[in-house]
């Protein structure tokens, strides 16, 4: 009998010890650095290319400059002549620069709103768990621009050529700009790209006030069966930030803090948003199917947006960085929201 | 057993009460027979009752595949996956999705269905083409070889054809989105499949005494284990298709249930499947209140409820008394 208790008893300290276990794990991940990947509103780091923390060259007495970054300091070339872009694509592109090669998908090639432009480049796959660092080595690059997602293959990069490793921020992204049209020896050009951006958005701004007035706008994501409701993700911070539109009350209370919330279909009741943006992955073809679901289902009927027409798709561009695909998805915004059409 | 089923049909009505948003519990009664607000009516009826069943169908037939799976091979860490099920239904999804781009649901899970069996089928004819028969250690053998073979088809297509979006698609599960016609098409397999797994369970347990015993006391044997995994297939297949990958149940859910009712599988695979209802049931629930109004996969919250159950149940029991 008492063997019998003490059993019963180690079984329960082993169930508190699991769990306790679990919730203290799940604590210690979410504080962990890397948790914070990708942007953040306020980043509690000072290293230089993450957050809203510029990098900042220093000149070397052999012309060259030292750059301190995530991974340490690179010595780079002043201006450097065949640039790697594992990455950044869209920002090299914007301030003139053509790259000597650049990320992509072996099967899909690269973004289809930069395709045009980079036709010639030598791609280098990064689909399968990193650059293909053959095909990286092979194009003899002097610079390589990478983003954070490849740290761990920093010392393959950096023995190919010397590797600056910058943090994309969703927040911070003109910063993310101005960095690498640094380190391309370009930062003039992208001070001026970055004006130009800024007045389009103002542009933008104002066309979309006057047409739809106060009315709240929510951004929404089918991924396979979630909802994804997004506050600071991707194109949150340019159309909450920049262009000034409303957030509707479910977007203020969830996602703001947050990059998105993945809501359930229960949830989706409350989205009181005046105007749904619907993103759906266009090259995924089941999503199409899914999407079909759910726009049959009465939980989705039955939302103001749908009954007063105002659901517009939009096409995964709005998951985007860089300066030339938030032109593109200022265009569409200006067709959808500011009566361009 | 009673207690069980109480147990199981407790947790499916809390269901109907809790959610991503707050309602009466008066306006969710009145909302059952087409009462209440219509937006109440709309959360109780188009919401959640489907959910509420359509955890108690996926984990119902998990349970109950896996009850019946560990007593076909006699190997108490078999799942339903083990026959290859898993792999063979990856097989089949991707090539709807590579022959039929926007193929529904239906369309899908049927394929997904359509590739358990194939594999199953495959597992138990190369048993038995090796002489192996349909021997538990035979089964568990084959079915590892080919849930391999199938997996590596199923990866070498995913990466020449670069469908790694798609596949993750279908593999992110869950019950959140599933509406009536999904809760139909499960339960049009999963009952049919519930009772004729009930009617096999007496042969099930005589075939717990081995081989020769079974043989001896007139048990047809080969024929129990091929309706057995027929079961398994006809469940499980289904249940995987419409909600996705869903872990550990298959598993959790027998041992549970020996650790109640012990060995006699007229008991255990109804109360795997019941332990199995209620595992889901009450993962899904916290995952929905966990960050209402958003949602948690879940999977997270069945190993969060199952495992310390698990430890707990064996806690109890002599583990000479478990297998």
């Amino acid at each position: 009998m008492i063997r019998r208790w003490s059993r019963e008893l180690r079984a329960l300290l082993i169930v508190g010890g699991l769990a306790v276990a679990a919730v203290a794990i799940v604590r210690f991940v979410e504080g962990q650095p890397g948790a914070a990947r990708h942007h953040s509103r306020a980043p509690d780091t000072v290293i230089p290319g993450t957050g809203e923390t510029p990098i900042r060259p220093r000149p070397l007495p052999d012309g060259r400059l030292e750059v301190e970054h995530i991974q340490g300091i690179s010595v780079i070339p002043a201006a450097p002549r065949r640039i790697a872009s594992l990455g950044w694509n869209d920002e090299l592109l914007a301030v003139g620069v053509r790259p000597c090669a650049a990320a992509g998908s072996g099967a899909r090639g690269f973004e289809p709103h930069l395709a045009d432009r980079l036709e010639g480049v030598p791609l280098v796959d990064v689909t399968a768990g990193g650059p293909d660092l053959e095909a990286l080595a092979a194009t003899a690059p002097d610079l390589i621009i990478a983003v954070w997602y490849w740290q761990t293959r920093y010392d393959h990069l950096a023995a190919i050529a010397p590797t600056v490793v910058l943090q994309p921020s969703h927040w911070f992204w003109r910063a993310r700009f101005q960095d690498v049209a640094t380190l391309a020896g370009r930062a003039a050009a992208g001070r001026e790209r970055l004006a130009a951006l800024d007045a389009r958005i103002a542009e933008s701004r104002d066309r979309i006030h006057a047409r739809i007035g106060d009315a709240s706008v929510a951004m929404l994501r089918i991924f396979a069966r979630e909802y994804r409701l997004y506050g600071h993700g991707y194109s949150g911070p340019l159309l909450y930030g920049d262009l000034a539109l409303r957030r509707p009350t479910l977007v203020q209370q969830l996602a703001w803090d947050r990059d998105v919330v993945r809501l359930s279909l229960e949830g989706l009741i409350r989205l009181d948003a005046d105007h749904i943006l619907l993103m759906h992955e266009q090259r995924v073809p089941i999503s199409a199917s899914e999407m079909r679901r759910l726009l049959d289902h009465p939980v989705w009927q039955q939302l103001p947006a749908v009954r007063a027409g105002r659901v517009y798709p939009v096409p995964d561009l709005l998951m985007r960085g860089g300066v030339i695909s938030r032109e593109v998805v200022l265009d569409r915004l200006d067709r959808i929201l500011g009566g361009l059409e | 057993m009673l207690g069980l089923a109480l147990v199981a049909l407790g947790v499916a009505l809390f269901a109907l009460f809790v959610g991503a948003t707050e309602r009466a519990p008066g306006a969710i009664v009145d909302a059952l027979w087409g009462g209440a607000d219509p937006e109440t009516r709309l959360v109780v009826q188009h919401v959640r009752m489907p959910r509420a069943l359509a955890a108690a169908l996926v984990g119902g037939a998990l349970g109950g595949a896996g009850a019946i799976m560990q007593v076909i091979t006699r190997n108490p860490l078999a799942g339903p996956g083990i026959m290859g099920l898993n792999g063979g239904s990856a097989l089949a999804v991707l090539g709807i999705m590579i022959a039929f781009p926007y193929a529904g649901l239906p369309t899908l899970a049927l394929g997904s269905l359509g590739g358990s069996a194939v594999a199953a089928g495959l597992v138990t004819l190369v048993a038995r083409a090796l002489g192996a028969a349909l021997t538990p250690l035979g089964l568990t053998l084959c079915g590892a070889a080919i849930a391999a073979f199938f997996g590596a088809i199923a990866g070498a297509i995913v990466i020449a054809v670069n469908m790694q979006n798609d596949m993750l698609y279908w593999t992110v599960g869950g019950l959140g989105t599933l509406d009536w016609g999904a809760v139909g098409f499960l339960a049009a397999g999963v009952l049919p499949a519930g009772a004729l797994a009930v009617h096999l369970t007496p042969a099930l347990t005589i075939l717990l005494l081995g081989d020769e015993t079974a043989v001896g006391l007139g048990q047809p044997i080969r024929r129990v284990r091929l309706l057995g995994i027929a079961v398994v297939v006809m469940s499980a297949g289904l249940a995987t298709a419409v909600a996705g990958p869903v872990a550990f149940v298959g598993l959790m859910a027998p041992h549970a249930s020996r650790a109640l009712f012990g060995h006699d599988q007229r008991w255990t695979v109804p109360g795997a499947a019941l332990v199995g209802a209620a595992a889901v049931q009450v993962a899904d629930i916290i995952g929905r209140v966990a960050s209402a109004p958003g949602e948690i996969p879940l999977g997270v919250f069945l190993g969060l409820v199952g495992a310390p159950l698990l430890v707990w149940l064996v806690g109890r029991r002599d583990m000479a008394k478990l297998t």
